[in-house]
């Protein structure tokens, strides 16, 4: 079992937090793999994680706090200022992107979720890559 | 005054000066009546006219009252159609999630063995997923450029050599097994260009799929140089060509060739949307080709010209 990377992901769809619990525990084998089923309490319950996140994904239709608010949460506060955070959507007309890429996402991956590239997205993101390329 | 002097010469010598004037100040006061009145018929005609006049300005504001009302509910109609394409690209997309991943999971081995047989039909399950997906892509496009809601969203300085390099790839794992060489060959001096990212690359893949859908052997040479302000990307296959005749189909939504109905599966629209793209940064998209002799599709995008919505 890997560390690194450990990963939080904040999804409400059981079945989308399913095949990312696969992908992140099973296939890449790593160790430290959170999944938030809604928002409640968010900022709380990220500063109570062990160890600290290095990615954050979100889904952005979540309650009670969506995408975007989870966001701001997150870049209000000094531990979580510059963690990658990487939007994680099914929302991918443009016009939605493009809100995300404003509101200060770092990137966006598009569902259907493609996981044979997923590994390698995962590590350019914690290299500090920004990708908007959702068409796969 | 030719009437004045009839007048005065009609009247008999012998009046006195007096009876002379006194038909003359006759003559004149009728002349004056009739001036008046005459005035008086010019004033009503006026006012007749600025009547109409006044009238034709209430219309034409009560036009323009028409006009923006009219716009507002076709914006709000709009905003609708936008909104109704974005949950629906979101509802079906979120299933297909499910589908496509547990079929890969379990076409993995991940929950236990699977036959060849069993591995063979999830692939099956996955490659229609996927299929199903540039499906709803396509549509939702189309249904966007038709109700005049797609948007663009321009970058400056996007690099035309990343985005093909990135189009190489995938057009490099679409021909598989297929003995057809991509190569990619890029003016050294092509400058930065305003687009959309995606939207652009979205176009080049389009092409790109369809040169590696038909073109059984030989070669797919995706080029880019530049011309006069304008950056010029090609593809060049050495599929089947296209007749002269069935060329402008290629570009009609819902039309395929008979070639592509036979060999594409697809819906026909991943042209027509790429040429509206194209168009929207100003640029344009055009094929040349002989029947046999394989097929050239041309973008070209100018450098700096800011785009527009595309129009149905």
């Amino acid at each position: 079992m890997s560390n690194y990377p450990a990963i939080l992901y904040v999804e409400d769809d059981a079945r989308s937090a399913r095949i990312m619990k696969m992908l992140l525990t099973g296939t890449m084998n790593l160790q430290h793999v959170n999944i938030f089923e809604e928002s409640s309490d968010f900022i709380e319950r990220v500063e109570a994680l062990s160890p600290q996140p290095d990615v954050i994904f979100l889904d952005i239709h979540v309650k009670p706090y969506d995408g975007f608010e989870m966001l701001q949460m997150l870049r209000a506060h000094p531990n979580y200022r510059n963690v990658p955070v990487v939007a994680l959507t099914a929302s991918v007309m443009n016009e939605e992107v493009e809100q995300l890429r404003v509101a200060g996402f770092d990137s966006c991956f598009a569902k259907p979720l493609d996981i044979d590239q997923f590994p390698d997205r995962l590590q350019r993101v914690l290299n500090g890559e920004v990708m908007w390329y959702i068409l796969s | 005054m030719d009437n004045h002097t009839m007048t005065v010469s009609a009247v008999s010598p012998e009046m006195d000066t007096v009876d002379e004037l006194k038909l003359k100040i006759e003559q004149l006061q009728k002349e004056n009546a009739g001036l008046r009145q005459d005035l008086a018929d010019a004033n009503i005609e006026i006012e007749a006219v600025v009547d109409e006049f006044q009238r034709t300005q209430v219309e034409i504001e009560q036009a323009k009252k028409d006009v923006e009302r009219a716009k507002e509910q076709a914006e709000r109609a709009n905003n609708v159609k936008s909104a109704f394409l974005a949950s629906m690209s979101h509802e079906l997309r979120t299933p297909l999630n499910s589908i496509i991943n547990f079929s890969k999971f379990v076409a993995q081995g991940v929950m236990g063995p699977v036959n060849d047989e069993q591995r063979e039909a999830l692939g099956e399950v996955i490659d229609s997923g996927k299929h199903l997906l540039s499906l709803i892509n396509d549509v939702l496009d189309m249904s966007k450029i038709e109700a005049g809601a797609l948007r663009l969203f321009m970058e400056d300085n996007v690099n035309v050599t990343t985005l093909l390099e990135s189009a190489l790839s995938t057009a490099k794992s679409l021909v598989a097994d297929k003995p057809v060489d991509v190569t990619l060959e890029i003016e050294k001096t092509l400058p930065l260009i305003r687009a959309d990212r995606q939207r652009l690359l979205q176009v080049m893949l389009n092409i790109l799929s369809n040169a590696c859908k038909f073109t059984e052997k030989g070669s797919i040479r995706i080029k880019a140089h530049n011309n006069d302000d304008t950056v010029v990307l090609s593809v060049t296959d050495s599929g089947p060509g296209i007749a002269k005749e069935d060329q402008a189909a290629v570009f009609e939504p819902f039309k395929q060739t008979d070639t592509g109905l036979r060999q594409g599966g697809g819906t026909g629209l991943g042209m027509p949307i790429s040429r509206k793209l194209a168009e929207a940064h100003g640029g344009t998209l055009w094929l040349e080709s002989q029947k046999g002799e394989g097929a050239t599709f041309f973008v070209a995008i100018p450098v700096t010209k800011p785009a527009t919505s595309p129009s149905a």
